[in-house]
């Protein structure tokens, strides 16, 4: 406050009145004074303010005012000392120091001048140029009326004049700062919506870490209503072990740095620990200067535990993989070594088994070749040779169908175009039994299958075996073969006139080593069929019969379909 | 060539397999003599006359050999082997007889350089069709 004597003490008596202890507020220095008629030749240097002086002297009345939390206001009389004397020029390069030092320094100055300072005519433009280097230009001096004189009726006018033009001036800029302010208010509303409304606690605390606003995210996530949190300071949110985050957060905000996604942990109200992201910026006042920070909260909590039950989960996931492609590769070993074991037997089997049953063959056609004398007279002896030659050839021709079935069922494959009526044509000529006079085999044309030849040659013969071998006792076996093309399969059937097939064995007809007619005389291992149904199983196929069980059967063979040969 | 007059080699483990073979020789009416290997490095020791086998009055070199291939300690597909690696054995004929009719032992016998595949018991035909074959 620097004023005339006679100002201060009408201020100062007004603030006692309004019940301010002025010993109180001088001691804790928020009323500092100076009195302005002993201060304003300080400041001149010739009669002219000098900006050094100025800056000593009123840079020292502020050094003493200023509190670092509290709004420093400035009250001056100095330039209107200068006004009044006259001294027009000196009090603009005054006013022009105090608007530098208000850039310079957070201050709000108010200046008073006396309106019969601008009664004058020269005064007119002095008034304009003091009402230009100010934000507000309020008039408050009381109109005193009374008997006056044509020259101070004049004087008055022009004094009215001069208020009016003030009042218009203030009013058109406080009309302005009104519109701006409710332009602000209404651009504010959404954002205030938004702040309120947000997911995440954000949260507004100044630079000593005091909590100065707190929106409904914050309540719900830490558990403090706004009233708790406000004015307590923010480290209240940190666990023990946090407490040194804030030092490091407010150092990089009084920076003017951001500090983004950064993963901690904070306090529930209820003292429960909260996995959070923090985004901290600062928050800067009208000139720039950082006062705060605005921090938003986010609870990844949830967040956390889904990404460590995924960790889990996908460990978990790993090692069973892992466990997985160990059991595989064990059991395709084992599989593999079965398999070839198993191929090592049959291997054995055709030769080291069948070798003693060979020698009795062998042996038996001796007998009845060298000694056919002998067996004339001993016609017993003469079958007994025989049968255990029939017997021989019997088990001989079950160990081929094994090893066969073998070689079919775990041979390797390689499918290829198959002529079918090449391959039953081959088929037929091979066997006398298919052919005229003993049987009648008529055949349509065919097509191509996709097919591994040996196996489907394995199938015709087996199948054509098949269709004169069951034959009705004294009709001529015929046997009809036919294809039928149905969405690029081919099913090849083979119908006989023979015995049939009763319905209720067919399930079984075609398991290895069933054999459907035991009783009736028909020669077989049971194994030809199942050699059939693995082999259009291999080549992607499917087999089936039909019997009524009296007139005869219809076997088909059903697979992929190929172009025929070029 | 011929194989009138000369000595037949049978490399043959097994005594039945042995009366087969000569058995169906003499129903074929042929009258070759036969000496028999019944192992695989008697074989070769045979050939190669070697030891015992020296005396080539007692034990001529062959004009054809029979072999089987499952025999003790040299298989039958490794006496072929180190027999088509041996100049001298050029003109001796090697014909696999075997119990087996596997695909597998058709094909290694002939890349290894049988001249033919008989499986076992050879009839008689099946050794006059090889004898006027060669």
């Amino acid at each position: 406050m620097i004023a005339t004597e006679e100002h201060l003490r009408e201020v100062e008596l007004r603030l006692t009145n309004q019940g301010v202890d002025l010993a109180a507020v001088r001691a804790q220095r928020r009323y500092v004074t100076a009195e302005a008629h002993q201060t304003l030749p300080l400041i001149l240097r010739d009669g002219t303010p000098d900006l050094d002086r100025f800056n000593e002297v009123i840079g020292g009345l502020i050094e003493r005012a200023s509190d670092d939390c509290s709004r420093l206001v400035a009250f001056g009389e100095l330039v209107a000392l200068l006004c009044a004397q006259g001294k027009v020029a000196a009090a603009l390069q005054l006013e022009s120091f105090w608007n530098d030092l208000i850039r310079r320094h957070p201050l709000d100055l108010f200046c008073a001048y006396p309106m019969h300072g601008f009664a004058d005519c020269a005064g007119s433009e002095l008034f304009a140029r003091i009402c230009d280097e100010h934000t507000h230009v309020v008039p408050c001096e009381p109109f005193t009326g009374g008997e006056l004189s044509e020259d101070e009726k004049r004087r008055t006018i022009a004094l009215l004049q001069h208020k009016a033009a003030a009042y218009e001036r203030e009013l058109s800029e406080r009309t302005k700062m009104e519109s701006q302010l409710r332009a602000a208010t209404q651009a504010l509303l959404p954002l205030a919506a938004i702040v309120e409304s947000s997911e995440d606690a954000i949260i507004v605390k100044n630079l000593n870490g005091i909590i100065m606003s707190w929106n409904a995210g914050a309540e719900r996530i830490f558990g403090y209503t706004s009233a708790e949190a406000i004015g307590r300071p923010v480290t209240m949110l940190f666990p023990s072990d946090h407490l040194d985050e804030e030092t490091g957060i407010l150092s990089r905000i009084r920076k003017g740095e951001r500090v983004e996604h950064y993963e901690t942990v904070r306090r529930h109200k209820d003292g429960s620990l909260l996995d959070i992201s923090l985004t901290v910026s600062p928050v800067k006042n009208e000139r720039g200067e950082i006062v705060g920070a605005s921090k938003i909260a986010r609870d990844i909590t949830a967040r956390k535990r889904s990404e460590e039950q995924l960790k889990q989960a996908t460990e978990a996931l790993a090692k069973a993989r892992s466990d997985l492609e160990y059991q595989v590769r064990e059991r395709t070993a084992s599989l593999t070594e079965a398999i070839s074991q198993m191929e090592e037997f049959s291997y054995t089997v055709s030769h080291d088994l069948r070798a003693p049953l060979r020698a009795m063959r062998v042996y038996s056609s001796a007998l009845r070749d060298d000694f056919g004398p002998l067996f004339a007279h001993e016609p017993d002896a003469s079958h007994y040779v025989e049968r255990i030659a029939e017997n021989c050839a019997r088990l001989d021709k079950m160990i081929a169908d094994v090893l066969t079935y073998g070689r079919v069922a775990r041979g390797e494959f390689q499918l290829e175009s198959v002529s079918l009526d090449r391959l039953v044509k081959e088929s037929i000529d091979h066997f006398p039994a298919l052919n005229p006079p003993l049987a009648q085999v008529d055949i349509e044309p065919l097509g191509n299958v996709w097919g591994h030849e040996p196996s489907l040659s394995q199938v015709l013969s087996n199948l054509l075996g098949n269709a004169v071998k069951f034959s009705r006792p004294g009709a001529t076996p015929t046997v009809k073969v036919w294809s039928e093309r149905r969405d690029g399969r081919v099913r090849l059937c083979i119908e006989d006139n023979g015995i049939g097939i009763d319905p209720k064995y067919q399930h079984r007809l075609f398991n290895i080593f069933e054999r459907i007619h035991p009783d009736l005389g028909y020669e077989g291992a049971g194994v030809g069929l199942a050699i059939v149904r693995k082999a259009a199983e291999r080549m992607g196929g499917k087999v089936g019969v039909v019997s009524d069980g009296v007139k005869g059967s219809l076997f088909w063979v059903e697979l992929p379909g190929a172009a025929p040969d070029a | 060539m011929s194989v009138a007059g000369g000595t037949v080699l049978l490399v043959e483990d097994f005594d039945d397999d042995v009366f087969a073979f000569k058995w169906a020789l003499k129903k074929a009416d042929v009258t070759l003599p036969v000496q028999v290997a019944t192992d695989g490095q008697r074989a070769i020791d045979y050939l190669s006359g070697f030891g015992a086998y020296a005396d080539r009055e007692a034990h001529p070199l062959p004009s054809l050999v029979f072999l089987d291939l499952k025999l003790p300690y040299v298989s039958g597909m490794e006496v072929l082997a180190w027999i088509r690696q041996r100049p001298e054995l050029d003109s001796v004929p090697v014909v696999i007889l075997s119990g087996s009719d596997e695909a597998r032992d058709h094909e290694q016998a002939a890349s290894l350089g049988a001249a033919d595949y008989v499986v076992k018991p050879a009839s008689p035909a099946d050794l006059r069709r090889i004898l006027e074959n060669l």
